[in-house]
């Protein structure tokens, strides 16, 4: 991971510093609203609104953690978007795969079980797991993105932990 | 699906492990969008072409209000539909667009008509394009009118029920298969529309247009019935469409009804109702759009309900 020097030393013109936030956070981003939408379409329509949001921030050049904040951008962003989606969806989470897209339905390599359980948990909940999980940040980071203190960011991810264990159990009893 | 997460631990590693389905857009289309400053950021929202892609449905400005919307459940408790309110500032960007293309309307609507069977044009307004970017591009078709229920392929007509009359109270007096626009890539849209736009420049033309083919695939089925004084509209959509765009300024209007363990939505000032069939694990949404008298003033959803039930085979 690029450090806040490498990033300061960029010749801190916009133009230049655009092209490096895109070319080092853009596919960063886009995975994290995956993982809060679960929706690659969504994804993309949200990774492209935080960009653009975050380009046309006037002190953009003195942003201290572009990781962070460009991460906090898109937690905001997904968060609403999942609350106030302008769109009538008759696709449910568990329908999604079967009309919505159908490249992601013959995908072998697409984790329905996983994409199952993510379902069943708050936007905010896979939030927090992807920042935790998938980039493997500490607490202390995480809190900053969900304006959390650490302690509670710690809180939230073994609630959603036991919440998660929760649905697995349920789904093997189910299964048998 | 065979359950072999057992653990949180498991779960962990398959979610590390997940292959992300690819962007199909990527960084480049923001860098070409920001480094065009007369345009605003909305040019690359790919669910506003969606959106704009379900024509059927009457696009109202949408208030703000503590709502979150509706979800309507089958009978097993599994979610069907969401129905949310449009965020403030999309509505007030809706209803500038169009304010902006409201001069063009006649022109469109002739267009419309000289259309051939079997395409469709998208409608740049350079001013909206300016503003608002590839949301403001429309699209518009003129799909051939139905005469007769009959036109109807007999698989649609036995999967909804549909006969030349409508409970013996209303007979069919019209509708039209709307078809789908083709599926577009993010990245040829944006050239489409940026190819538009400089000719547009080009012939210092307040508009521009470009024809298009349309798929064999069906977007929505409309349908009317009539008995001379009232009128029953049904739409009905194959849930493969990507999503449906519905704004609404009257989202408290709603009211969610329960019949039978299927969840309805229902509009008493409007007359309207919304469900989703299932059949054969395919999903279509029904819009019911009934008619009112100008003296009567409330009306409860039973009418329309009868309508649902024999479409649902009740």
């Amino acid at each position: 991971m690029h450090t806040k020097v490498f990033e300061h030393a960029l010749e801190n013109t916009r133009d230049e510093l655009i092209s490096y936030l895109l070319k080092e956070y853009y596919h960063k981003v886009y995975v994290y609203c995956f993982q809060i939408l679960r929706n690659a379409q969504d994804a993309e329509d949200a990774v492209q609104e935080v960009f653009i949001k975050a380009f046309q921030y006037k002190k953009l050049l003195n942003i201290e953690n572009y990781s962070a904040w460009l991460h906090k951008i898109a937690y905001h962003y997904c968060l609403n978007k999942a609350k106030r989606q302008s769109l009538i969806k008759f696709i449910s989470f568990e329908g999604r795969a079967n009309v919505q897209d159908l490249d992601y339905f013959y995908n072998p390599d697409i984790d329905l079980e996983l994409d199952e359980i993510m379902s069943k948990l708050k936007a905010k909940e896979r939030a927090l797991l992807a920042l935790r999980i998938i980039e493997d940040r500490d607490f202390a980071e995480v809190a900053l993105i969900l304006n959390i203190t650490p302690a509670t960011a710690r809180k939230r991810f073994e609630r959603v932990k036991v919440k998660v264990q929760k649905i697995i159990e349920r789904n093997n009893q189910n299964e048998k | 699906m065979k359950n072999n997460i057992k653990s949180f631990q498991d779960f962990e590693n398959r979610l590390k492990k997940e292959v992300v389905p690819k962007s199909s857009c990527d960084s480049i289309s923001i860098s070409k969008a920001l480094s065009r400053k007369r345009q605003q950021p909305t040019v690359i929202r790919k669910s506003v072409i969606i959106a704009f892609f379900t024509i059927f449905i009457t696009a109202t400005l949408a208030t703000a209000n503590e709502l979150t919307g509706w979800r309507l459940f089958d009978n097993e408790g599994k979610q069907l539909l969401t129905v949310d309110s449009m965020i403030e500032d999309e509505a007030e960007m809706y209803k500038d667009i169009r304010e902006i293309i409201a001069p063009y309307e006649t022109t469109i609507k002739d267009l419309k008509t000289a259309l051939p069977e079997g395409k469709f044009f998208y409608f740049l307004a350079v001013e909206a394009y300016e503003k608002y970017g590839m949301t403001s591009v429309y699209a518009y078709q003129n799909d051939p009118p139905l005469k007769n229920i009959n036109e109807l392929p007999v698989e649609i007509r036995e999967r909804f029920h549909l006969s030349e009359d409508l409970l013996g109270l209303n007979s069919f007096s019209g509708g039209v298969i709307i078809y789908k626009q083709p599926d577009m890539n993010l990245e040829e849209a944006i050239s489409r529309n940026e190819a538009m736009y400089v000719e547009a420049k080009k012939k210092k033309a307040p508009y521009i247009i470009r024809e298009e083919n349309l798929t064999t695939d069906i977007a929505s089925l409309n349908l009317t019935y009539n008995n001379g004084l009232e009128h029953v509209q049904i739409a009905i959509v194959p849930s493969t469409n990507n999503g449906l765009a519905i704004m609404s300024e009257t989202k408290q209007e709603y009211t969610k009804l329960v019949e039978k363990d299927i969840e309805f939505l229902f509009n008493q000032k409007i007359q309207e109702l919304y469900f989703v069939k299932e059949e054969e694990g395919q999903k279509y949404m029904i819009h019911i759009l009934g008619s009112k008298f100008l003296n009567e003033e409330k009306i409860g959803p039973e009418k329309l309900m009868t309508v649902a039930s024999k479409i649902l085979n009740w």
